[in-house]
């Protein structure tokens, strides 16, 4: 006679829960941010949609160069369209800051010599 | 003497050329003197953080640095995870902003000239830089952050990979500076604008913003914008918008009003409002709003959908 009550408040309890995240993502997703107003006032709306097409492209860019693959997903969630199409189209062109000073000082005072030297041939100097 | 008079007028000139070339792509052109003349004093932001880096990590050093002076307790390896990427043994710039973003900072970035740069700095904000320390064809990219300059001398102050208080000669610095296209930014809290805010780079920028930030750093950054922009429709929206993440559903409708106050046909705030005002509890008010959106190319059929919902929902209320 107990065993009732009990698996319906269960079988509630589970349900709520099942529609929990439904309810959340439902009610977030309905407004129109105001990135996407900006998009859509430029009629470049299309554009932004492509753009987020481009998230996975980009996250798989980032696992390919060593990221995890949950880091890569939090990495290009905070990117915006156009920093996400620049990921996603021409990474291998972008800078990546490094800063490995001791390495450069002497590469560059390689390459100044190579100009030199360049330069002395050039003019018949220093043969 | 193994060369003959010609020979060596020929070649003196031409070694002389080069190593002014040399010394000259360095050098401070009038513009950066005058952008510098015009702080009478030297000029340092007390005290900056400093982060140095490890391995190749410049960019997770420097941008702990930016991110700790405007307020944000920050955690170095957490910010190597977020932005380092190990394979390429370096930080994109734009992961930098994505960064800053996820801690609720705005990222701004400044106008590539030395004197947006220098402003910022007397204005007391650290400037993170990108530099290039090799040659055009041969880059080596590295960040580092501006904290301070002296115009009498034409020194530069920054934190830089290993090196605090780093002092550098401004026309080596420029050189770098120049080679990697002048690119500077800085992490402002939600309640801060910059100096020389751009209005359109300035709204894409909290726009941007507003999608990675937690909702209350968004209202504010909004807030802020709409105090000097009242009449500019993207901050009442983003007002709106930043209201109904926060549950504050009546706030979220007089931000969305106005927003249709200063601009009445923007379609952002017109569907927003509607849906805002389903969930509020007057469903028949958001059928006349989403009526004259259905013939909007984006957002007809989003409209569509909302229009069948609020009219079933205002039918059950009558």
């Amino acid at each position: 006679m107990n065993k009732k009550p009990l698996r319906s408040y269960l079988m509630a309890c589970l349900l709520s829960l099942a529609l929990l995240p439904l309810a959340t993502v439902h009610a977030s997703a309905d407004l129109i941010s105001s990135q996407e107003a900006l998009a859509i006032e430029r009629s470049s709306h299309t554009e932004q949609v492509q753009a987020w097409l481009q998230r996975d492209e980009a996250a798989a860019e980032l696992v390919a160069l060593g990221v995890d693959p949950t880091l890569a997903q939090a990495r290009v969630a905070a990117l915006s369209p156009q920093e996400l199409e620049a990921i996603a189209e021409r990474l291998d062109e972008l800078p990546a800051g490094a800063g490995v000073i001791e390495v450069l000082g002497i590469t560059f005072l390689v390459l100044i010599i190579l100009d030199l030297v360049g330069v002395i041939n050039l003019f018949g100097l220093g043969r | 003497m193994t060369r003959s008079a010609p020979e060596r007028l020929l070649g003196l000139p031409a070694l002389l050329t080069t190593l002014l070339a040399l010394a000259g792509c360095a050098g401070l052109g009038p513009m950066q003197r005058d952008a510098l003349q015009a702080f009478p004093e030297a000029v340092q932001i007390e005290p900056v953080p400093f982060y140095p880096q490890t391995d190749m990590h410049c960019g997770p050093a420097a941008l702990a640095t930016v991110l700790d002076q405007s307020g944000i307790a920050v955690d170095y390896d957490h910010l190597v995870d977020r932005v380092y990427l190990p394979d390429r043994g370096g930080t994109l710039q734009v992961e930098l902003l994505a960064a800053a973003r996820s801690h609720d900072r705005i990222p701004w970035v400044l106008d590539p000239d030395l004197s947006a740069l220098l402003a910022e700095v007397a204005a007391g904000r650290p400037v993170l830089v990108l530099e290039n320390q090799g040659v055009r064809r041969v880059p080596y990219w590295h960040y580092a952050v501006v904290i301070g300059f002296d115009p009498d001398q034409a020194r530069i102050i920054q934190h830089s990979g290993t090196e605090a208080e780093l002092s550098r000669p401004m026309r080596r610095w420029l050189r770098d500076w120049t080679l990697a296209g002048r690119w500077a930014v800085i992490s402002l809290p939600p309640d801060q604008l910059p100096l020389d805010p751009n209005r359109e780079r300035w709204l894409q920028t909290l726009a941007d913003f507003e999608v990675v930030a937690e909702p209350d750093a968004a209202l504010t950054a909004w807030q802020r914008a709409a105090e000097r922009w009242p009449d500019e429709a993207l901050v009442w929206l983003g007002q709106g918008n930043s209201q109904y993440r926060l549950g504050a559903l009546d706030e979220a409708v007089s931000a969305f009003e106005q927003a249709l106050t200063v601009h009445p046909d923007q379609p952002a705030a017109t569907f927003n409002l509607a849906v805002v005002l389903i969930e509020n509890g007057q469903p028949c008010r958001a059928v006349d709003h989403l009526q004259t959106l259905l013939q909007h190319p984006a957002l007809e059929e989003r409209a569509g959908h909302t229009l069948e919902t609020a009219r079933a929902s205002c039918n059950r209320s009558r």
